[in-house]
């Protein structure tokens, strides 16, 4: 296979950087990574004003973005032959290749993975009171029979449509206001009572992302109603069906759009 | 006296003719009870759904579907290019463009059979195992499926006359390449009309309430989706052909024993690999319209698409297309070590991977993270308040862009790896000037044109409030900014600056596409969420033009330059052949999956909205389960496309080496 082996192109760079070799230097920057993620993001969050408190990063985000540097750094140090060489060379001396530190300089390393690995694994299968992470789908799918509902005041212009608007502004804040907030922020005063907060109506993910006929579904069957994969024990939403006619719903969903000053999503014209 | 090659050969052939008779042997002593399972129906009951031999006929169909549509890929997606690599041949008079073309279509012949045959186990099945769909389908689709046959016949006659004129037609090279466009015609109607059938189901047309078709066949192949589809599955299927055509020389490559051979399968995988990420560029655009279109088909099969029970399968489908473009990537920067004076470039590669791999990372973020109850606890809610906004379609826009252009920028320090002594443009002719201004005009017409309609755009037309026409200024401002960049750059270029021009439009776009429209995007998706269709067109026309005048630019700037050594072609490391050879995989692997979700979508539909499946199997495969399948079908598929390629090495002469000059690949 060594015919397979280009000749190295004469580079300038020798596989150290500032007098340190590529492997520390790797090493530095995943750790640096972590870190970044660990305390950096959760006080971005504070720093920016989108979070009161820090905002820790998931596991399961950690995991994807570790991953994601561990690729980049492989991809990095294999993708130029020199790096490479200059990588793999310590590796090779402290397990494979008799080296001058002797013995025990060889033998750490192969103590300390082990334990890395114990210490790991232990993590991962030690008793806790914890839930296990749940996947989620946000937006499950929409009901046959509440996708072909049509919003009877979506073709009022004008002042006709304020009016409607102003009847659904009375009717929210008499009924979402509490939880959800004068401004639609999620932020009400009885949201501080719930373990997780009601939905932020002016975030772009939330009801600017579906069609109208999403939150009218959502506010006549509530959290209750989710399917399973939408993790409905997740939800304090009530079912409103028989508090609200379905009417003043539409006339609610009218007024979330105004408040929140968002746009539901339409589909442009389909020639079905 | 018989070669341990031959001997060898003949050994296999006898252990496969064995195995093959062992597995019929195998199939005939299967109890008559599960035979009689599928025995005939009364005239006058059709049945809804049967099942295959006691198998789930939803799965059924699916790997039959699946496994047709990938060698269909291949052998239509091939074609395209084997013309267009002959064609570079013809007019630059290099032998070698004309034997891999010759190699390309060799591979095709070999693939073409046993399509024809996938294809017509495909149509079994659905007759078989959906009789009343299939019933249906027939009586709308008929007469497409007859000129479907002709246009079949026309295919087998148009590559066999094509691949076997090779040579008798050699002095005759401009009509051997008329075969080949002729051949990608006749391909190219054959795809669309099957995705005529395949996007009606996704979005039927003249159907009455009852289920009556009222319209004409011809109004039902024109239905909403039908054009997305073709777009992207041609796209699709030459990025399909390129990675498998690299996966074919990087194994060849690895099992060859001369420089003559590794310096030709050398080249050969590089020009898979540029042709598979060129036609990647315009592919998450193609996706996006096609996606957009199925959004307005129906808003449910939009959310399910994105929001709902498959979005999940679409952070895999990130993944999966993510890793195309970092190992393409790596690909192309473990190339650049056989390229003398590439070392001046290397200081850069950190930048290149530093963006790609944290525009991959956005990419894969979801919208919802799955939380533990603590979590939860400590943000309060479902999502994030930073790594949150990474889920929506704003930020997704906006990576995908930047990975494309990063992919570019890769390219272009690839091209200009050797070059040096540059000849400056203003000592070039009028031609080299031309080529300048003439993409510096694209680059206006395209802009100016979108900057137009922006302009002009009306609220009403989107059934928005007249005052949420603010919202369309700020995109039209920034292409009427970029507009003038254009300007601003043709001028530098023209000006021996070609070099700052390149990095000025390339930064502008940057910030444009990504930065700027990226943000804006997240605002625009709650106030005025319609017009976000808007701004993801203008990010990606910005785009293009950074591909079309940086492109022009590079071509002129590098035109006689002199070189500081030929490419060493050969002289490449195994770990960049096996990259080849991953992508091949994960290119199968992404077909596979965007297969699920885009029949899936449909979810117990046989023709949405029409016709129902009221079969126990009608139920959406979870994720595990498609990534079950899909797995299967990438590994059936890639164990016969090695059999055939295996069988076409002997039948094929041998390997005749060229000299190994080192021009460039365009």
């Amino acid at each position: 296979m060594a015919t397979l082996q280009p000749t190295p192109p004469p580079l300038d760079d020798d596989g150290t950087v500032g007098g340190l070799g590529i492997l520390p230097w790797t090493a530095i920057t995943l750790v640096g990574v972590y870190a970044g993620l660990r305390f950096g993001i959760p006080w971005l969050a504070v720093l920016v004003g989108v979070s009161a408190n820090p905002a820790p990063v998931p596991k399961f985000a950690m995991a994807i973005y570790m991953l994601c540097a561990g690729l980049g750094a492989l991809v990095y140090v294999s993708s130029e032959d020199t790096r490479w060489r200059a990588f793999l060379t310590p590796i090779v001396q402290a397990f494979v290749v008799p080296h001058g530190g002797g013995r025990a300089r060889r033998l750490l390393p192969l103590a300390i993975i082990p334990l890395l690995v114990a210490w790991i694994t232990w993590g991962q299968v030690m008793p806790s009171t914890q839930s296990p992470p749940e996947g989620r789908i946000q937006h499950p799918g929409l009901p046959e029979q509440f996708a072909k509902l049509e919003n009877p005041f979506g073709v009022l212009k004008g002042p006709e449509r304020n009016a409607i608007e102003r009847e659904g502004v009375i009717l929210y804040q008499k009924n979402c206001r509490p939880c959800h907030g004068t401004k639609g922020t999620g932020d009400g005063p009885l949201a501080r009572g719930l373990r997780l907060q009601p939905v932020d109506f002016t975030d772009p993910g939330t009801i600017a992302t579906v069609v109208e006929q999403y939150p009218f579904w959502r506010i006549q069957k509530g959290g209750i109603g989710l399917p399973n994969v939408a993790t409905p024990w997740n939800s304090a939403m009530p079912a409103w069906e028989d508090e609200i006619e379905p009417d003043a719903i539409w006339r609610i969903i009218m007024a979330e759009h105004g408040i929140a000053g968002t746009e539901p999503r339409k589909p442009e014209g389909s020639e079905r | 006296m018989v070669s341990p090659e031959a001997r060898r050969l003949r050994s296999t052939t006898y252990k496969l003719f064995a195995t093959a008779f062992v597995g019929l042997a195998a199939g005939l002593l299967v109890p008559e009870s599960l035979w009689a399972v599928q025995g005939g129906d009364a005239l006058s009951r059709i049945d809804d759904v049967r099942t295959f031999f006691g198998l789930n006929p939803r799965n059924t169909v699916w790997f039959v579907a699946q496994l047709h549509l990938l060698f269909a890929a291949f052998v239509l997606g091939v074609p395209i290019f084997a013309v267009i690599v002959e064609f570079i041949g013809w007019r630059t008079g290099d032998e070698r463009y004309d034997r891999l073309a010759h190699e390309f279509t060799k591979l095709l012949s070999a693939a073409f059979a046993t399509t024809a045959a996938l294809g017509g186990l495909l149509a079994f099945t659905l007759f078989g195992l959906y009789p009343r769909f299939a019933n249906y389908f027939v009586g709308i689709f008929a007469p497409s499926m007859y000129v479907y046959a002709i246009f079949f016949f026309l295919e087998t006659a148009a590559l066999y006359l094509y691949y076997s004129s090779w040579e008798r037609l050699r002095a005759r090279k401009g009509l051997h390449i008329c075969l080949g466009v002729l051949l990608n015609v006749v391909g190219t109607s054959l795809v669309f009309i099957g995705n005529a059938w395949t996007s009606f189901m996704m979005t039927p047309v003249r159907v009455a309430d009852d289920g009556e078709f009222l319209g004409t066949t011809l109004e039902a192949v024109m239905n909403p989706l039908w054009m997305p589809l073709n777009i992207h599955r041609l796209l699709g299927n030459i990025v399909f052909g390129g990675f498998v055509v690299g996966a074919y020389a990087a194994v060849k490559f690895l099992s060859s024993t001369t420089p003559e051979r590794r310096a030709h399968y050398d080249w050969m995988g590089y020009v898979g690999n540029f042709i598979g990420l060129a036609a990647m560029i315009p592919i998450p655009f193609a996706g996006y319209y096609l996606g957009r279109e199925i959004y307005s088909a129906s808003p449910v099969m939009g959310n399910n698409m994105m929001g709902g029970a498959f979005s999940w399968t679409f952070i895999m489908q990130a993944l999966l297309v993510g890793l195309l473009y970092i190992i393409g990537n790596y690909y192309l920067w473990s190339g650049m070590n056989r390229i003398p004076g590439s070392e001046r470039y290397q200081k850069y590669i950190k930048y290149f991977n530093v963006i790609l791999i944290v525009c991959v990372a956005i990419w894969l973020t979801p919208r919802n993270l799955p939380l533990s109850g603590s979590e939860q606890l400590a943000l309060g809610g479902q999502v994030h308040p930073i790594l949150g906004y990474f889920g929506l379609m704003a930020a997704k826009n906006a990576v995908v862009n930047f990975i494309i252009l990063a992919t570019f920028a890769s390219f272009l320090l690839y091209r200009r790896a050797n070059k040096t002594d540059l000849v400056p443009i203003s000592q070039q002719g009028r031609g080299a000037k031309a080529v300048v201004v003439g993409a510096g005009l694209a680059c206006l017409l395209i802009l100016g044109w979108y900057a137009v309609e922006l302009f002009t755009l009306a609220p009403e037309s989107m059934d928005l409030a007249p005052e949420k026409a603010v919202w369309f200024k700020l995109p039209a401002v920034l292409l009427v900014v970029t507009m003038t960049t254009v300007v601003v750059c043709v001028g530098l270029a023209l000006r021996d600056r070609g070099h700052v021009a390149q990095a000025l439009y390339c930064g502008v776009v940057a910030t444009a596409s990504v930065g700027v429209l990226g943000v804006y995007g997240f605002f625009v998706m709650a106030a005025a969420n319609p017009f976000l269709r808007q701004i993801a067109v203008a990010q990606w026309l910005i785009l293009i033009t950074a591909l079309i005048l940086v492109t022009a630019i590079d071509v002129v700037l590098f035109r006689g330059a002199g070189s500081r050594g030929a490419i060493r072609w050969g002289h490449v490391t195994a770990r960049s052949q096996y990259a080849l050879i991953s992508l091949c995989v994960i290119i199968v692997l992404t077909m596979g999956l965007m297969g699920f979700i885009r029949s899936g979508l449909r979810e117990n539909w046989h023709i949405y909205g029409v016709m129902r499946d009221t079969s126990a199997w009608a139920f959406t495969p979870s994720n595990a389960e498609m990534a079950w399948m899909v797995g299967m079908i990438t590994l059936v598929f890639l164990a016969a496309v090695t059999f055939l390629f295996w069988m076409v090495g002997l039948t094929g002469k041998e390997f005749a080496p060229a000299a190994a000059t080192g021009e460039p690949v365009p």
